[in-house]
């Protein structure tokens, strides 16, 4: 095979290996971000600690939000909630970051798989 | 009769050609070393002759906290497999006992699973104790997290959606009840079922059974919101293969589907996955149920 070609497949392959597995990054933080409060199963996102956090500001007694089965879920702690949904969040972030970071270092496919 | 609070259910029928058994032990200690809840029976037929002949009965005991003897199942499918995209053989599937689950399990909430499915992270944690009596998957991906064949998302090309009995969960309850009942009698309509629903193929798919009864139960419409907290079943398709395995990660070597030729290394790490490739799986087994034996936490059903 021409040189030229080998290191072009060798790249390619480098390039979809390396997409599958930020791809599988993402995939794993979207699992990090499920969790567990008050045995409501609920997905944690900027949209709902800020959200919670306004209440906060604005004195709600309570909240109601959806849960993972889109049921309607009344809220009572929120200040519990807003602390447990930040470190949810924060821990899934920084380990993404973290993975992303060796990801983007790793210039070859045993890298990238390491 | 008291049930035991929760714990997982793996059925496995040994064939000439395929060791369920030994699958089933993997994924029982695959649970036992990544879950909080980890009580596991296992359900089997004269194959526990088999395990026996493998392990002492100490060693089975840190595998299996309960065994439930029953007949062998009377339907025995023959199904096709593969080893990669360039071996194909044929092999017995004896899948004809799932429906009778229900009567079966000694939890009051039970996870059923398929003996090929490996527990690598702690999402099935999230389950217990859910507002919802019965879960299962329509979504399902493989290793390149492309979506399956159009044939593993509906039925048929106009046809209602499937749902992926690889993962079940459900509580002792009226409609848990309901929904395994309509698919034993799924199951014995089988013929008319597939004319009314038009699925493809003649052997029994326990999907196919629990998609229509999922269809019928949520009043002839599509509904999605009684997925697991994970409602992605990630799927290491047949032709795929395993290259090594760790507590936590499995390196695949999976193929283009378009291209067979084209192969490329992932690495799965804390994920859940599906191995489709029973024979990449069981060339494995002995290597996972030593590392998963390592790992293994104290059983623990939730009961106080």
């Amino acid at each position: 095979m021409d040189e030229k070609l080998e290191k072009a497949l060798e790249f390619s392959n480098y390039q979809n290996t390396l997409r599958i597995q930020k791809e599988n990054l993402k995939l794993r933080l979207d699992h990090m971000l499920i969790t567990r409060i008050e045995n409501v199963v609920i997905k944690c996102d900027m949209e709902l600690i800020n959200f919670l956090q306004t209440c906060i500001i604005n004195k709600c007694e309570y909240a109601i939000i959806l849960d993972t089965h889109k049921n309607p879920i009344k809220i009572n702690k929120l200040d519990v909630w807003v602390s447990t949904l930040l470190n949810v969040y924060n821990t899934a972030y920084n380990e993404y970051f973290d993975k992303y970071e060796e990801l983007k270092k790793a210039r070859n496919v045993k890298k990238v798989i390491s | 009769m008291k049930h035991i609070k929760r714990g997982f259910l793996l059925l496995a029928f040994n064939s000439n050609e395929m060791d369920y058994i030994k699958m089933a032990c993997c994924c029982a200690l695959s649970i036992k070393s990544h879950l909080k809840y980890n009580h596991v029976s296992l359900v089997t037929d004269n194959s526990i002759t088999w395990l026996e002949k493998l392990m002492s009965i100490d060693e089975i005991k840190k595998i299996f906290d309960e065994i439930i003897i029953i007949d062998s199942p009377k339907d025995q499918n023959i199904r096709v497999h593969y080893d990669s995209p360039w071996t194909k053989f044929q092999a017995p599937f004896l899948n004809g006992n799932r429906s009778n689950v229900y009567e079966i399990s000694p939890y009051e909430e039970t996870i059923l699973l398929d003996v090929d499915y490996l527990v690598m992270g702690n999402m099935l944690d999230l389950v217990w104790d859910n507002t919802e009596d019965f879960l299962i998957n329509q979504n399902a991906v493989n290793l390149r997290n492309e979506k399956f064949h159009s044939k593993e998302i509906r039925l048929s090309e106009d046809g209602i959606p499937m749902y992926w009995a690889t993962l079940i969960y459900f509580k002792k309850s009226e409609l848990s009840k309901l929904i395994f009942d309509l698919t034993i009698f799924i199951k014995e309509n089988y013929l008319f079922y597939k004319h009314l629903y038009k699925f493809p193929g003649s052997i029994f798919r326990n999907d196919y059974a629990f998609s229509i009864a999922m269809h019928i139960i949520n009043g002839f419409n599509e509904d999605d919101t009684t997925s697991f907290p994970n409602p992605i079943i990630r799927t290491m398709d047949q032709k795929d293969d395993i290259v090594e395995v760790g507590n936590d990660n499995i390196l695949f070597l999976s193929h283009d589907t378009k291209e067979a030729w084209v192969n490329n290394l992932i690495n799965l790490k804390n994920t859940d996955v599906h191995i489709m490739n029973k024979r990449a799986f069981l060339r494995h087994s002995d290597e996972l149920i030593k590392l998963f034996l390592e790992n293994r936490k104290e059983t623990n059903s939730g009961d106080e």
